[in-house]
């Protein structure tokens, strides 16, 4: 090779490294997710994971079958080998490996599995327990996650109703339960509430679990679960007076304090909506007066970390997976990444913090285990409801590269704010800067609607802030802590003091149920705060809700003043939803739909530059959606910005405060639609129409061609 | 498919053929005659017995005598529904207008089904081409539905004659429409070029006589239609529609409203509305009824629909398929139908097909209109060497939407040998046996599925009772399902070397042991079982249940009018009790710790 030439090539060669260490951080910098390769033909949609003692990886799957997998780490670069270990159970989501057998949750019964006769194969499909089911679609059943004791928690989804099709009903008993089954096959009901527990896990030798968004649930978040908790959805508690049930709660404790919106007699149903106005009841005001009401230990604020939780697991590797030894790690199925969560216990109780950590999965993330070599093992699917990863199905590896992420560790709870250590040191004069944070507090509505919006925001004040000597420790004394509200604590400003990068993920969202007692630090004792400057930061940009509005208008001067004349007519302009006066006709008329798994109806639509047009978008989809029409190529950058909006995203309808955003709807709630009227753009092109819900954006979407 | 069973106008006795004698056929040979009853011996060749009575046609050629058969009347096109009975080896064919042969023939337990087997349409025959390419267009049966010997099989065929111009000219060939074998459709739409080997007459004409063959061995029919459809459909005339804007969920109430285009058409279809969404549409008109009679009316739209007939509102206003019947004069009948679309996520969906005396159901609307919805790719499980377990929902003679015949924990077995079978977990209960392909999971595994499957075949509905009881009294009815007395609780199940299931469970303090596997190729269903623990009491095992079980010698019985056989192996008792208007044949378990039994169909 000619000697320049090679310099040249070394020279280019470190310029484009130069380069990518000088830009920001990503998280494949830090954890690589490695695909593994599928036999043709083999649909993978995985339902439970395990690793065995011998090295290899199981895999059991929706369509009823165990794999296991030889060497899943393509050790001596060859492809791993899956043999089959059984097949012909119903649909099975979970997977436990005990004692030479493993455990599987069918939809109705909890089976073990053994091969006898030692030739790789189940010979022996043993029932463990068979409990009752309706046969209706919704009820999954998932586990087992195996106690110290060899006993076996599985949990059961409700069925949805026939005519109040939006209402997650138990039509048999224990759907919405939580069961304790020993190995000999005596169940103990063992807790209800649950209306869709996908998400189970053992810590610390106790069952946690984690539900999605939906009817009674506000968000997604972890409960620690024990013997006789109710977590929220009252479905379950039709079965609360059988003799064995431990739930000493009755469906009419909840129906009393929250109407559950029931037609009256003779009267049609209809599906209950969210009302914007009215004074939001939270779960922990019923949890006041019904000790047997269990809160998440961690609220995972829907749309920010997740929009369907999935399995919960522990880093039980000893720091070869990276800096979170036993941290929890929760995956997130609809948003195909997996976030990070800080427990302590607070007099008494579970609550902590939860993070973002790796996202950008193939298919949903639906299992993850650890390799023994401390990876984690991501099983994934997306059975129909869509994820952000768009392969149907898939299997992957998520491999710490050994550099360490600058992170926040641990967010801890103290009698006058909060502690947060970081993963390595900070940059002090960012970390003792309060305009490196922004601090809000806020809960969702218990309601028999679809979700919530997080409401009964309130911003809070950073009074002091110490830094450690080692600089991996900051504590922030905080006026308007609550108790038993969601703590946004985002800090985008500090930076690490060897590399002078932001945070991997500047946000952690700490579950205040309860405030430590103990020393308080004395404000005199810290360095004086500087004067306080405007910071330009996405959350508080456009922090115009009605909520928020509100508390201002009560008593709440701290809040900061924002510009409401501007922002309504920005959204007046782009969402018109009646004929303007001046149309004397309409051009084109565009009807809009969705298909399950975040699909549109239609991939293109095309209408004239400068047409009138109404646009009429049906959600019959069961989860919310919306429609953003946005200048050309730029679906991808609203759609992130988007994600960006955090826990206002629902109060926004998820549309950011961006010149890219031409047109939208408002968020739609399952089984509902609007139409926007508005004049397509003079400039012909191809514009794009995307769902802006948080992890739809990149598969739900389409082309608005704009002809001349 | 099972599920594709067609909605049919109620049943006329009118179509039926009576076989008090033989007056329905034209100089019958002697080989021709009726009976009461047929019967047939599983091992015998050839042979069918007979009691006297009625209902029940018989032929019982020999050397001399086997003249085929030909009815009176000339048909078209027409449905023909039979039961037939085949004799050990024996061969017989429906000559459709005594031209084109459906076979009948004992294809009992072939595993490819060939042109010539039972359900083929068979095959045209050209003497100039030398041998061994003489023979052509067979077309053979998508599975071998075929039952056995002595068993009464269900056959529905449906045929459209070549149709002629004026000149006398053919404009159209033949076709088979449907051929259904034992609830299973095997022939589809099937078009016929001439002829099938063995005609009665060679030149093709639009109507011809009805033949069975006769001269190829013993065969039995009986409770045969006949439904000449040779008339041509009604239209709708003089549509005159209007058309309403907005965004109508339900019917409105046209009185109040003005309407945005009105007009006049030739051809029923939304698409007047000139938009795919928000409008409703009230379309005016009349029928014009030749013959008076029975008129089948299935109206079906996605969103909704309505019919009103003569002022009277026939179909009320509601969503997808509904369909009614309607007895209607000669003379114009007026008719209104409404429709409201709402929903952006359906496609515009709108037709009407009414069926009456004379023609078979036939759309009235044009093919536009009618769009079919979105299909999706069928997700198919096929039985291979290795015996498939599929455990899902399997709803018992067909789904619900109730879901009350669910069985929720099921379990199907799929064999090579294509016959396949459902068992109740619950219960303890075989609950189906099916012929043909396996199962179709396209319900369970598509998108989020429903967790069920479809069997693909032939059923053999058995009863979703549970098998073992304790029967409390010689008189009492048997259990609809174990109560807690039973103590019923399913342990699981092994498989053996050859993958076959061997179910455990417990049950009045017993253990039991239910093995299951195919014999012969699959003719049979062989059933072990086996029990621990000591049987006291009147606990029984239930065979089989049905109108009529006859016991034959060997340990064989015919069960529910000869719909299939149970064989109970050597050295082994069962009795027959008769209860609630129907037998029973019954294992006592005190007497026996083991037993075993094939069903045989």
């Amino acid at each position: 090779m000619n000697r320049f030439f090679f310099i040249l090539i070394i020279t280019l060669f470190y310029t484009i490294a130069l380069q990518a260490q000088n830009s920001a951080p990503k998280e494949s910098d830090y954890y690589k997710i490695i695909t593994l390769p599928l036999p043709e033909g083999l649909v993978m949609e995985v339902g439970g994971l395990t690793t065995l003692p011998n090295d290899m990886l199981a895999v059991s799957t929706r369509r009823g079958e165990i794999w296991t997998v030889e060497n899943p780490y393509m050790r001596n670069e060859r492809n791993p080998l899956y043999r089959r270990f059984a097949s012909g159970l119903h649909e099975i989501l979970g997977l436990a490996y005990r004692d030479n057998a493993f455990y599987a949750a069918q939809r109705g019964e909890l089976t073990k599995l053994v091969d006898e006769n030692g030739d790789g194969q189940a010979d022996l499909y043993e029932a463990v327990y068979v409990w009752p089911l309706s046969g209706h679609y919704h009820e999954y059943s998932f586990g087992p996650k195996v106690a110290a004791n060899g006993d076996m928690y599985v949990t059961g989804n409700v069925a949805f109703g026939d005519v109040e099709w939006w209402r997650g009903e138990s039509r048999v008993p224990w759907r919405g339960w939580t069961m304790k089954i020993s190995p000999d096959g005596d169940m103990e009901p063992f807790a209800t509430g649950m209306r869709s527990p996908c998400g189970i896990g053992m810590f610390d030798g106790e069952f946690f679990y984690a539900d999605n968004q939906g009817d009674w649930m506000g968000s997604g978040g972890l409960v620690h679960v024990e013997k006789g908790d109710f977590t929220g959805h009252p479905a379950g508690l039709r079965w609360a007076n059988l003799p064995n049930s431990p739930v000493k709660l009755q469906t009419n404790d909840i129906y009393y304090r929250v109407s559950p919106r029931l037609a009256g007699p003779g009267q049609p149903p209809s599906k209950p909506e969210n009302i914007p106005d009215e004074k939001p009841t939270p779960l922990f005001a019923l949890a006041k007066e019904l000790p047997a009401v269990k809160l998440p230990a961690v609220w995972l604020p829907h749309g920010v970390l997740g929009i369907s939780t999935s399995e919960i697991i522990v880093d039980s590797t000893g720091g070869a997976f990276g800096p979170f030894t036993g941290q929890m790690f929760i995956g997130d199925q609809g948003q195909s990444k997996v976030v990070r969560v800080a427990l302590e216990k607070v007099k008494g109780s579970y609550q902590g913090a939860a993070f973002g950590f790796v996202e950008g999965f193939q298919s949903g993330v639906l299992r993850m285990c650890w390799g023994n070599d401390g990876s984690m093992f991501v099983g994934q699917t997306n059975r129909g409801w869509g994820s952000t990863g768009k392969d149907p199905y898939g299997l992957q590896r998520l491999v710490w590269t050994g550099k360490v992420p600058f992170e926040m560790k641990t967010v801890k709870a103290m009698p006058d704010g909060f502690e947060i250590e970081f993963t390595q040191p900070v940059d002090k004069a960012s970390a003792q800067d309060p305009a490196s944070y922004a601090l809000t507090s806020f809960i969702y509505k218990y309601h028999p609607v679809y979700g919530s919006p997080a409401v009964d925001n309130q911003d809070c004040t950073i009074k002091g802030i110490l830094v450690s000597r080692d600089g991996l420790k900051a504590r922030i004394v905080v006026d308007g802590m609550r108790e038993k509200f969601v703590h946004e604590i985002n800090a985008p400003g500090i930076k690490s003091y060897t590399d002078g990068v932001p945070l991997l993920h500047s946000a952690a969202y700490y579950t205040l149920n309860n405030i430590p007692d103990g020393k308080k630090l004395n404000l005199a004792d810290l360095p004086p705060l500087p004067a306080p400057k405007k910071m330009e930061h996405s959350n508080h940009q456009h922090s115009m809700e009605m909520s928020a509005e509100k508390t201002k208008k009560k008593a709440a001067p701290k809040k900061k003043k924002v510009n409401k004349a501007k922002t309504t007519t920005a959204r007046s302009r782009k969402r018109v939803t009646k004929k303007p006066a001046s149309w004397a006709k309409i051009d084109q008329t565009i009807v809009l739909s969705t298909l399950p798994g975040l699909k549109y109806d239609q991939k293109t639509v095309t209408v004239k530059a400068g047409s009138r047009v109404k646009w009429s978008f049906y959600n019959n989809d069961d989860m919310p959606h919306n429609v953003v029409i946005t200048t050309p190529n730029q679906g991808d950058a609203v759609g992130t910005m988007a994600m960006k909006l955090g826990i206002r995203g629902v109060e926004k309808n998820h549309i950011p405060n961006t010149a890219k955003v031409l047109f939208h709807t408002r968020l739609l709630p399952p089984g509902t639609s609007e139409s926007i009227f508005f004049v397509a753009p003079k400039k012909p092109g191809n514009y794009t129409y995307v769902c802006t819900v948080p992890g739809h954006h990149s598969v739900m979407r389409g082309t608005l061609r704009v002809t001349p | 498919m099972i599920s594709q069973v067609k909605a049919q106008a109620s049943k006329s006795t009118d179509d039926a053929v009576s076989l008090d004698d033989l007056s329905f056929f034209k100089d019958p040979s002697a080989n021709w005659s009726i009976v009461g009853s047929a019967m047939a011996n599983i091992s015998k060749d050839k042979h069918l017995a007979s009691s006297p009575g009625k209902g029940v046609l018989i032929n019982l050629p020999n050397e001399q005598t086997k003249g085929n058969l030909f009815s009176l009347g000339e048909y078209g096109d027409m449905d023909l529904e039979l039961e037939f009975m085949m004799a050990r080896k024996s061969n017989s064919g429906i000559y459709l207008q005594g031209r084109y042969e459906i076979q009948l023939l004992d294809s009992w337990g072939k595993q490819n089904p060939y042109y010539n087997d039972c359900g083929g349409i068979y095959e045209r025959w050209d003497d100039s081409k030398p041998e061994g390419k003489k023979g052509y267009q067979g077309h053979a049966p998508r599975a071998n539905t075929c039952r056995a010997p002595g068993l009464w099989q269900k056959m529905r065929i449906s045929f459209q004659a070549p149709r002629f111009d004026a000149q006398g000219r053919k404009i159209a060939n033949a076709r088979i429409l449907e051929v259904w074998l034992n609830e299973t459709l095997i022939q589809e739409d099937v078009e016929l070029t001439g002829p099938t080997r063995g005609p009665a007459f060679q030149e093709e004409a639009p109507r011809g006589p009805l033949m069975i063959q006769g001269d190829h061995g013993p065969v039995a029919f009986r409770n045969i239609r006949l439904l000449d459809y040779s008339k041509p459909p009604i239209k709708l005339e003089d549509i005159q529609y209007e058309v309403y804007y907005g965004p109508y969920d339900k019917i409105p109430d046209f009185s109040k409203l003005t309407p945005d285009l009105t007009g006049t058409t030739e051809e029923f279809t939304w698409e007047v509305a000139r938009r795919k969404n928000e409008y409703a549409i009230r379309y005016k008109g009349h029928i014009n009824i030749e013959t008076s009679g029975s008129y089948f009316f299935k109206l079906s739209g996605n969103e909704n629909t309505s019919l009103t007939l003569q002022d009277s509102l026939l179909i009320p206003e509601g969503w997808n398929e509904r369909s009614r019947s309607m007895q209607l004069p000669k003379g114009k009948v007026p008719f209104v139908i409404t429709y409201a679309k709402r929903e952006g996520w359906m496609q515009p969906r709108l037709g009407l097909f009414i069926q009456g005396p004379g023609f078979r159901l036939a759309p009235t609307h044009i093919a536009s209109s009618f769009l079919l919805n979105r299909p999706v790719n069928p997700i198919l499980i096929d039985a291979d060497q290795d015996v498939k377990l599929i455990r899902c929902f399997v709803d018992f003679k067909g789904y619900d939407r109730s879901l009350k015949n669910r069985i929720v924990h099921a379990i199907s077995a799929g064999h090579e040998e294509k016959l396949h079978y459902t068992y109740d977990l619950d219960e303890g209960n075989l609950l189906q046996i099916w012929r043909g392909d396996f199962l179709d999971a396209t319900p369970m595994w598509n998108e989020r599925g429903d967790g069920s499957s479809r069997p693909r075949g032939s059923l053999l509905e058995l009863d979703a009772a549970p098998d073992l009881w304790q029967l409390t009294a010689p008189e009492v009815s048997w259990c609809d399902s174990l109560d807690q007395e039973a103590a019923y609780r399913f342990k699981g199940y092994r498989l053996d070397e050859e993958g076959y299931p061997t179910f455990q469970y417990q049950a009045y303090g017993l253990k039991v042991f239910d093995k299951l596997y195919p014999e012969e190729e699959g003719k049979k269903l062989t059933r072990e079982i086996k029990l621990e623990g000591s049987t006291e009491g009147q606990l029984h095992f239930r065979l089989a249940a049905g109108s009529k079980i006859q016991a034959h010698e060997n340990g064989w019985y015919s069960i529910d009018d000869q719909r299939y056989y149970i064989h109970l192996h050597a050295n082994q008792s069962a009795s027959i009790r008769s209860v609630d208007d129907q037998q029973e044949l019954l294992v006592r378990l005190a007497e026996t710790s083991e037993f075993s039994y094939s069903i045989v169909f």
